[in-house]
């Protein structure tokens, strides 16, 4: 048996070398590539985990991360955010211009570089692609991004290589739209989508020769249920620092495992050579094993873990109770005094491992550009929650249950998503937390669409537990939750008017933040945000996992970042490193 | 014969059709829909929700629905996937394919497996045999199978000596006709050990009970008497005339060879059904699940058949429909 | 065919049983230990060839395990059967296999005795089949001829078991008896829970059968009066133990023992003429 597997992998091994990637097509002088400074070398395959399979390679209907990261290695966009820098930077624009107003942007694309099948690229596929994004018909989860006070941005062509948009009103880093936004082929897809067949295109089923696209790779293979195989685009707009066409690999493969221990134990045994999202406990399996893996502990990720209480308004014959209970959630002192009960560093502790961070507001350390570093860090205090919940009229009985000022008993019950253990533990801390205050919390374990329900349809819930964030480190990523009138604005949905003051003024910052174009003074608006928020806690912040990753020694230019695609954001740039093959057979 | 044919096919569709109704039900009432989870995302509007929504009809009544879905079956679409944004049954091909794949080795080495197992603990009854044998059989009846699976699976994962999930490797396309067998086979152990070690133990058992009484009846002993003895009475003999609790237990097994690896697979990996199903629910992909459940019943309805075949070929009493059958 | 007592030279016996004795132990359960039981003690007797020894006793008193030894489906614990100059007891189950086809058995319920998914055609030739004997072709003219001789019609051959009444059931393990051309037939209560009538006539054809092929039989009955016309000699046995045995109508005329009047009487007719029928 062993024998076999051995020399099944020797025959495989040879194959690996003997592998017919389309080899790179020398760089054109015409060709206005872009040129990185980091080197490496060529060949190989680089294997990477996926949690599920892609659904489509249509960049346009994809809504899911997973198949949106697959596009990724296919797809290339005008401006791409560095996901490293987190500021945006050239990309099939090699530069752009804003006007005075802020109304006006005007890219220069690059010249005499080439689709994945070979014909050129100019502003006819912006324009095309831009028809298609914001096409009411098509629907394009995207297309929300493009609309701005019910009009969507408009595009004109100013010359082959040139392209202006309008802006109907100022927007602030208007050019971080374009990132993820890939650019299409119009030789391929004009037909389809003027017959009306756009949104059957490039299903998985779609044979390879027909998906076409800018990013460093092309689809090569699906086999359903197993793997994507991505090959080398020979004609990719990049090139490394020796003046050398990217990217380096001959291939990139995506392997589909269900479960997060399923997708480690691929990668201890050699079947994959980069994991994304690992959970603390196993990142502290690995960093147990010796062999040189590259294990890194990025630090905060973006996202917010919160507690959400409801302030939905209720139709009371529906669910009297939990009106009732309302009372007490849109009383402020109430929700500071379960902030300040809740031990934030255990929740780190035990649900994170201690790779994570306690928040205190809805911006993550791991944003570096617009977190408020100067928002107070409370420590934990039962004593101050008591005194704040006795001068909001709350007391106690002899027993020690607390009483509201009707003398009802306080007991709620915070729904969760059973699926997702860091959170339930979350839950059994704060339910823990709380019973000091003499409240007696009930965690309630849900499957995510049964609580996405209740949160978002019939607002059937006492309180949950949610997380959002993780996209875009952008605040105007983030415009739905914040706005009264918002259809993120998770705590009161569909608010016609804003509710509190304190939601107005919200309103008022975000709308002026959206429209301020200087990120000093954006910054300082959106600083603003940040401690009503912190000050009013619509949210009961909680913490953000660490981003932790892991890489195979040979993976080279291996730069994870923050931000998704974690690993991948420079997939052109990784290579594997001489020998490193032969290390992996071992 | 052929009336029979026709009642029984009749029969089937109309259970089908029940079941059709009741699945399609039973799911819609599930809480969730499909686009419940992309809410959670702030750079989407309702209305861009709503509009999807609509695209796939979810908005509209269930007898609507349903007769939009029927009229799908009726053109070998099964329904339509939202998540893949294509009909199921183009959808559910290659997965249903490795299914029956892993199904049937499994299915194939149960059999072959227990067979000669039963048989020779019930020829050699009460020896050490006999009795390992059904201590074994008590024992791997008495396990579930997802312990079993994850036993195998943290011995996969020891030792390395499994690949772990899926069913080619990533070199596959480069190996030879043989290199690409024994890759299939290597990434299809543990699956197969798990049904093999679900499924085995459940026929030893009936078909040891059966080939044992056999074994004591007359015609055995008359056998005997004309020197028949050994394998030949064992398997020729013996073997046909304990068949019939065996070809119904292989009816069964044949019912479940697109339904009874699902969880396996989904533990181990493997790119069946199961896997598929299992996302498809969580996702509220309601015409996957619709169509799984489908296929289970019509699965079943086909494997009663081929054993009530099978019997009438296999037992003479029954073909005839004598009055003493027994 | 009546052997003659005073005939000189007399050619040793067919079948010569000693002492025969066979211990079963009844299957007991996890607390009780099974218990003893002595079927068959000290059992000696001879058949002549071509000659027709009936053995009688009531229920229980070891007749078919007497059979079954003779048959050896069953292995005797002591004494010898004596078989053309062979010990049969003393032989392995691969020993036996050349004296099967000389020994065959005819059981009391033919439906069971019969494997019931083989056809007609099937069931006789099995025992070829085992004893290598004949071309395929040979093999079905012989099935065929069985069948005629046990009075089936050859077309019958492709039915199962199932499809024949209980006299044609009888006359097809009749016919796999016959496949084989034996020497000795063991009929086990062949015609116990048959009708009159096709009593009568399987009786006639057993008769007709012997006189054709002159085979011996050791013919098993409860009923006296039965064996009374049909056998030669007449053996009784009581608790695993032969009790009286003599010519037959010696044995009808002057029961000696109170187990053969027992039987006479419930056979539930008079005595017979001496001599009488033979
Ligand atoms: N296989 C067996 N195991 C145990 N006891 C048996 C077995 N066969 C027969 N016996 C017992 O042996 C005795 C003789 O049985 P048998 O030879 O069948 O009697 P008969 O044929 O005269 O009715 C009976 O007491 C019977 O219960
Ligand atoms: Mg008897």
């Amino acid at each position: 048996m062993l024998r076999t597997a051995r020399l099944c992998l020797l025959v495989q091994l040879l194959a690996i070398f003997c592998l017919a990637a389309p080899s790179p097509d020398p760089l054109q002088p015409k060709e206005e590539v872009q040129v990185c400074k980091d080197a490496g070398q060529y060949g190989g395959r680089l294997v990477v985990g996926l949690r599920a399979e892609p659904k489509t390679l249509n960049p346009v209907t994809a809504e899911d991360a997973v198949s949106r990261e697959v596009i990724g290695g296919l797809m290339a966009d005008l401006v791409h955010i560095n996901r490293s820098t987190q500021q945006s930077e050239p990309a099939l624009a090699k530069s752009w211009k804003v006007s005075a107003d802020g109304l006006t942007y005007t890219l220069k694309l690059r010249r005499g570089i080439r689709f994945s099948d070979g014909q050129p690229f100019d502003a006819d596929d912006v324009i095309f692609s831009w028809a298609v994004y914001t096409d009411e018909k098509i629907a394009s989860p995207q297309r929300d991004l493009l609309i701005l006070d019910g009009k969507p941005i408009q595009v004109t062509k100013l010359d082959p290589y040139t392209v202006r948009f309008t802006l109907t009103r100022p927007y602030a880093a208007a050019e971080r739209l374009f990132d993820s936004l890939a650019i299409l082929p119009r030789h391929i897809l004009d037909k389809p989508y003027r017959n009306g067949q756009f949104l059957q295109q490039w299903s998985l089923n779609t044979p390879a020769s027909q998906i076409v696209g800018l990013g460093p790779f092309r689809l090569k293979q699906y086999l359903p249920g197993q793997r994507v195989v991505l090959e080398r685009n020979p004609y990719y707009w990049k090139a490394d620092a020796p003046k050398r066409r990217l990217p380096y690999l001959d291939e990139l493969v995506f392997v589909f495992a269900g479960n997060e221990d399923a997708r480690l134990m691929q990668f201890e045994a050699g079947e994959t050579d980069v994991v994304n999202r690992l959970s603390a406990q196993n990142y502290s399996l690995l960093a147990r094993q010796s062999g040189g893996l590259q294990l890194d502990d990025l630090g905060p990720s973006t996202e917010y873990n919160f507690l959400l209480f409801n302030l939905n308004e209720l139709n009371s014959s529906h669910v009297p109770e939990i009106e009732r209970k309302q009372a007490w959630f849109r009383d402020l002192g109430f929700r500071q005094a379960v902030s300040a009960a809740i031990d934030r560093e255990s929740i780190v502790r035990l649900a994170y491992g201690g790779r994570g961070t306690p928040l205190w507001g809805n911006v993550s350390p791991g944003n570096k550009l617009w977190v408020d570093a100067s928002l107070p860090h409370p420590q934990r205090s039962v004593d101050s929650a008591r005194q704040l919940l006795k001068s909001a009229g709350f007391s106690w009985n002899a027993t020690g249950n607390l009483l509201d000022p009707g003398g009802q008993p306080v007991e709620f019950s915070i729904i969760v998503a059973s699926s997702n253990s860091q959170r339930m533990e979350m839950a059994t801390i704060i339910q823990d937390d709380l019973s000091k205050l003499g409240m007696q919390v009930n965690v309630v374990p849900l499957e995510f669409r049964a609580l996405l329900q209740r949160v978002f349809q019939n607002y059937n819930y006492e309180a949950t537990i949610l997380g959002l964030g993780g996209g875009d480190a952008d605040p105007n990523a983030e415009m739905n939750v914040w706005v009264s009138n918002g259809s993120t604005h998770l705590w009161h949905q569909g608010e016609a008017h804003p509710a509190t003051a304190w939601e107005a003024e919200l309103d008022r910052l975000m709308n002026r933040q959206m429209l301020t174009l200087n990120y000093k003074r954006r910054k300082r608006l959106y600083d603003q945000v940040q401690q009503i928020i912190a000050a009013n806690l619509p949210m009961v912040f909680l913490a953000t996992p660490d981003v932790l990753v892991a890489a195979k020694p040979g993976v080279g230019n291996f730069h994870p970042a923050v931000l998704e695609p974690t690993t991948l954001w420079n997939v052109d740039q990784l290579y594997l490193r001489r020998g490193a093959e032969m290390a992996r057979s071992r | 014969m052929k009336s029979y044919v026709a009642r029984r096919l009749a029969r089937a569709v109309l259970l089908l059709f029940a079941v059709s109704v009741l699945c399609f039900l039973l799911t819609r009432l599930a809480p969730g829909s499909f686009f419940d989870e992309i809410r959670l995302n702030p750079q989407i509007s309702p209305q861009t929700i709503a509009a999807l929504q609509a695209r796939y009809g979810l908005d509209e009544p269930l007898p609507l629905r349903y007769g939009r879905w029927a009229r799908s079956v009726a053109r070998g679409d099964f329904g339509f996937s939202i998540a893949y944004n294509t009909p199921v049954a183009q959808l559910m091909w290659a997965p249903a394919k490795h299914t029956l794949l892993l199904g049937g080795v499994a299915m194939l080495l149960c059999w072959l497996i227990s067979i000669p197992l039963a048989v020779w603990s019930a020829a050699y009854e009460r020896s050490w045999f006999d009795r390992g044998v059904s201590a074994l059989t008590s024992l791997f009846i008495s396990i579930p199978e997802i312990v079993l699976a994850l036993a195998l699976l943290a011995f996969a994962m020891r030792s390395h000596a499994l690949p772990v999930g899926g069913m080619t490797s990533v070199g596959f396309d480069e190996l030879t006709a043989w290199g690409k067998a024994v890759d299939i086979a290597r990434h299809m152990l543990a699956p197969v050990v798990i049904l093999v070690l679900v499924g085995t133990p459940v026929i030893v058992r009936h078909l040891r009970a059966s080939v044992a009484e056999v074994l004591h009846a007359p015609f055995v002993e008359a056998a005997r008497g004309c020197g028949i003895g050994g394998a030949r009475l064992l398997f020729r003999h013996v073997l046909p005339a304990a068949a019939n609790p065996a070809i119904s237990l292989f009816g069964l097994s044949l019912a479940a060879l697109l339904s009874g690896s699902l969880l396996v697979e989904v533990v181990t990996g493997w790119p069946g059904l199961g896997p598929l199903i299992l996302d498809a629910t969580l996702a509220r992909d309601l015409d996957v699940v619709v169509a799984a459940a489908m296929l289970g019943a019509a699965m079943m309805i086909v494997g009663n058949f081929a054993a009530d075949l099978l019997l009438l070929a296999a037992d003479p009493r029954i073909r005839t429909g004598s009055p003493d059958a027994g | 065919m009546n052997s003659q007592p005073s005939a000189p030279a007399t050619p040793p016996p067919l079948l010569r049983v000693q002492e025969l004795a066979k211990t079963y132990i009844r299957r007991g359960s996890f607390t009780q230990p099974g218990a003893r039981v002595q079927a068959v003690k000290g059992v000696s007797f001879s058949i002549e060839a071509g000659s027709t020894l009936g053995l009688a006793g009531s229920s229980g008193c070891g007749k078919s395990t007497v059979a079954r030894c003779i048959g050896r489906i069953e292995r005797p614990d002591e004494g010898k059967i004596l078989f053309d100059g062979h010990n049969l007891a003393a032989l392995s189950f691969r020993e036996l296999r050349p004296f099967r086809p000389a020994i065959q058995m005819v059981f009391q319920d033919a439906a069971t005795a019969m494997n019931p998914s083989f056809s007609a055609a099937d069931i006789i030739a099995e025992p070829l089949l085992i004893q290598g004997i004949g071309t395929a072709e040979e093999r079905a003219g012989r099935v065929r001829q069985a069948m005629q001789e046990a009075g089936l019609p050859a077309e019958w051959s492709g039915r199962a078991a199932h499809d024949f009444s209980g006299g044609q059931r009888q006359r097809l393990t009749l016919a796999r008896a016959l496949v084989l051309k034996p020497k000795l037939l063991v009929l086990d209560e062949p015609l116990t829970g048959l009708d009159v009538s096709t009593r009568a006539q399987i009786a006639n054809l057993l008769l007709a059968v012997q006189a054709a092929h002159g085979i011996a039989y050791l013919f098993i009955s409860h009923d006296l009066f039965l064996l009374g016309h049909l056998a030669d000699r007449i053996a009784v046995m009581s608790e695993g133990q032969l009790v009286e045995e003599g010519p037959t109508s010696q044995i009808m005329a002057r029961p000696q023992h109170a187990e053969t009047r027992k039987l006479l009487a419930a056979s539930g007719r008079q005595l017979a003429p001496a001599g009488a029928g033979r």
